[in-house]
């Protein structure tokens, strides 16, 4: 007891003096600059504090964030409408309409004592054709008026981007897929002179550097629901897809309470079968989010610790189920202004603590 | 020097953090996170009544889907949603799916079929959807087949369901032997039966004059083999399953054979033989009716029961004074002790997927099934009761059935099923008490 007592007590003795002593926090005293001045005397002094001062006026200081402010040219009295143009506005995902296709044709008749039968026609007109000819391009405004969607149809909430292969690339072949549908029509005619034309005044410059918006990653790599011949397709596919160029965070990180609840909700909605084989695969999945916490794309599968592509391909399907059914439970609720560091996310998925032991 | 590092390592602890908490304020690229607790719960799914493409299909149409429900109900991974809950209706097999109408009541999986029935043939065909992501997982596919088996047409579809949603094999579409019991357990009468997994289409392999024990099937599911005491002493039979032909198989003076299970190849057998007071296990070539000893101990020596690739043979022994588990090649030679818990262990069963070995407990009075890994570790314990004994995998290795006796006179010998992770113990249905199943592989 008492030996301790003394080991410790010259411990603390020791590092207190020791740093005190020892110059551990003391740094080398900065250089003294010795400025010449000169000695004048009390007459001369008095001389020159009888005449009034004066006190420059201070010029007005330019704040430098108005003034990146103040346009070099005058500023235009009105500004564009800025709903009026019809320039090169990326369909949101809610603004497309379901299309709602003809009937197919009936099935053929049943001649294989089991065989596997055509791939639907119209679910993939509904999801993502595979078979459709090239969209065409549509007047904003339809010759012919159309009936109004069922009151059940939806706009997609995910929005993909076309996959086309490439003809260089043997590696990764990946699976073509069209384009969610852009809006073909509108209610409202858009006149040529509203449209386009050239502008009644110059611009005015912007005054801070447009905020960089990342590039709409591409969705290809939505889970090929057939049975995946290997693991490394998987993944070949999900990242030769992935995000170009993942932005770079600049805003304040989000609290540990507000990862704990994001967290949380896609926790609830992540479903795990602790007796199977997918529980055994850890996998990483990247999601990009829109400003307002919706999914911008459908998940992507970035890496997996297994090689049983049957259950990379379940668990990555069990993950993405549950950041969709996450994302549509009210979105995601995340603070705006730290949106650059949440943008895009990697979320590992980790059932080691449910499987069964 | 000590008193500087220590000062050193002090100081590392004071300032580690206040460093890593600078560091984690700089985020660099896309936020990280990690998710380690989901929910373990079934899939809801829906399967609205089947589309009856002719008139004829009508009567399959609906119970088609019943069986499916069942089917994917009774394996615990699934939730059905009741067609009365459902909004959206199937009238066409190939109309579009909306999607919308099974999101809103939480389907995550949908599975629509048709049948046809004509000249005395049923055609059965399915999707099934993610409704989560609006997607059909695979392709669809047709069955076709006698009318008769449209019960076997629906565990096909429920099988197609379960593996394509779960990754895995299904397990519906096979049939279990069993010994069927009957009368009071001073006189119970027993004889072989064959059932549907499910307990339906029971049907008797021999009659009841004979006590029967033990039956297992042949890989292929063709035949099975059993114990008789037709003779008065045990005797190993095996049956043409398809014909219901039986010949005995292991007949030598002077023995009792028993306990015996196919090689995974179909041409052996290994088995028990009691030859003057001793029990040791033997292998028999079905064709030239060759024979080899494997054991060669005082002890008893039986169960036994090969590993997936027919390299080794896992079997019971009291060597160790008390009953446990052993492994040896399947050859014979070494043997390696692998169980080392309190109480007695028996009936090992290896799992089909070889990762896993299914075992009878005894311990404390009570009776449990179990299974461990292959080196003996993670011994975890399914089930608890009076009697609870004899596991059999089913063919994808997920789910155990085994006998559960009740106490008493009037106990009475049932079977049971539970999943590999503990969860889901159901009774199985059969007409009358049933003991000794035997899970067949699935049917082609």
């Amino acid at each position: 007891m008492q030996t301790g007592t003394i080991i410790s007590g010259a411990g603390h003795v020791g590092l207190i003096g020791w740093a005190l002593f020892g110059g551990v926090f003391a740094a080398d005293p900065p250089e003294v600059q010795i400025t010449p001045v000169a000695v004048i005397s009390a007459q001369d002094f008095a001389a020159l504090t009888s005449s009034p001062q004066t006190v420059a006026t201070p010029e007005a200081l330019s704040d430098p964030a108005i003034a990146l402010d103040q346009p070099q040219a005058p500023a235009p009295e009105t500004t564009p409408d800025r709903a009026a143009t019809p320039e090169a506005r990326t369909p949101d995902a809610d603004d497309i309409p379901r299309a709602i296709p003809a009937p197919p044709a009936r099935p053929a008749p049943v001649e294989d004592q089991v065989a596997v039968l055509q791939p639907p026609q119209e679910p993939a007109a509904v999801d993502g054709p595979r078979d459709r000819p090239a969209q065409r391009q549509i007047d904003r405004v339809a010759p012919t008026p159309v009936a109004p969607p069922p009151p059940d149809a939806a706009p997609d909430e995910i929005r993909q981007e076309a996959v086309t292969p490439d003809a260089g690339e043997t590696a990764t072949p990946q699976e073509p897929r069209d384009a969610t549908a852009p809006q073909e029509a509108g209610t409202r005619i858009v006149t040529e002179a509203e449209a386009g034309g050239a502008p009644g005044q110059s611009r005015r410059p912007a005054a801070r550097p447009p905020v960089r918006t990342a590039a709409a990653p591409s969705a290809a790599a939505t889970a090929d629901d057939a049975t995946a011949d290997a693991i490394a397709e998987a993944l070949a596919q999900a990242q030769a897809t992935a995000a170009p160029n993942p932005p770079v965070a600049s805003g304040p990180p989000l609290s540990s309470g507000q990862k704990n609840a994001l967290v949380g909700k896609i926790g609830r909605a992540w479903r795990v079968d602790p007796g199977s084989r997918a529980s055994r695969v850890t996998v990483v999945v990247s999601i990009d989010l829109t400003e307002d916490g919706k999914l911008a794309s459908s998940p992507r599968l970035v890496s997996a610790n297994s090689d049983d592509a049957a259950a990379v391909q379940v668990a990555f399907r069990s993950a993405r189920t549950a950041i969709i059914a996450a994302a549509r439970s009210g979105g995601f609720d995340l603070p705006r202004d730290s949106y650059a560091s949440w943008r895009t996310i990697e979320m590992t998925f980790n059932p080691e603590s449910m499987r069964i032991k | 020097m000590t008193m500087m590092r220590l000062a050193v390592f002090l100081l590392t602890l004071v300032f580690l953090p206040i460093f890593a908490a600078g560091q984690s304020l700089a985020q660099n690229g896309p936020l990280r996170l990690e998710i380690t607790e989901g929910v373990i719960e079934p899939m809801p799914f829906a399967v609205p009544d089947f589309v009856a493409e002719n008139t004829e299909a009508q009567q399959y149409a609906a119970n088609l889907a019943r069986v499916v429900a069942s089917d994917l109900t009774g394996s615990g991974l699934f939730r059905e949603i009741p067609a009365q809950a459902h909004i959206g209706k199937i009238t066409d097999f190939g109309a579009a799916v909306q999607f919308a109408d099974w999101r809103a009541i939480n389907a995550a999986a949908l599975i629509s079929g048709a049948a046809t029935v004509s000249g005395g043939n049923i055609t059965v065909k399915f999707r099934v959807y993610d409704v989560v992501s609006g997607a059909e997982l695979g392709n669809g596919l047709r069955f076709s087949g006698p009318v008769e088996g449209w019960r076997r047409m629906a565990h096909k579809v429920a099988d197609a369901v379960y593996s394509r949603i779960t990754g895995e094999g299904g397990y519906f579409d096979s049939r279990v032997v069993f010994v069927s019991e009957s009368g009071p357990k001073n006189d119970r009468r027993k004889r072989l039966a064959i059932m549907d997994y499910d307990g339906a289409n029971v049907q008797y392999l021999t009659d009841s004059n004979a006590i029967v024990l033990a039956p297992r099937f042949s890989p292929t599911g063709d035949r099975v083999l059993y114990t008789s005491y037709e003779t008065g002493s045990p005797r190993i039979y095996v049956l043409d399953v398809g014909r219901v032909q039986r010949r005995v198989l292991e007949q030598q003076p002077g023995t009792m054979s028993f306990a015996p299970r196919f090689a995974p190849d179909g041409r052996t057998v290994v088995f028990s033989l009691t030859e003057g007071g001793n029990t040791d296990i033997y292998t028999l070539n079905i064709a030239s009716g060759q024979r080899q000893r494997l054991t060669r101990a005082p002890s008893i020596e039986t169960a036994p029961s090969y590993s997936p690739d027919g390299k080794f043979v896992v079997f019971e022994s009291d060597r160790s004074g008390t009953q446990q588990l052993y492994i040896m090649p399947a050859t014979g030679g070494e043997v390696r002790r692998i169980s080392y818990g309190e109480g007695r262990y028996g009936t090992p069963v290896w799992s089909p997927r070889g990762d896993l070995i299914a075992f009878t407990k005894q311990s404390k009075g009570r009776f449990h099934i179990g299974v461990m890994r292959t080196d003996g570790s993670e011994e975890r314990l399914l089930t608890a009761s009076f009697l609870d004994e004899g596991p059999t995998w089913s063919p994808n290795g997920r789910v155990i059935m085994f006998t559960r006796e009740t106490r008493g006179a009037t106990g009475r010998a049932s079977l049971y099923s539970v999943d590999v992770s503990g969860r889901n113990l159901r009774p199985v249905s059969t007409p009358d008490g049933a003991s000794d199943p035997a899970w067949s592989p699935l049917q082609p």
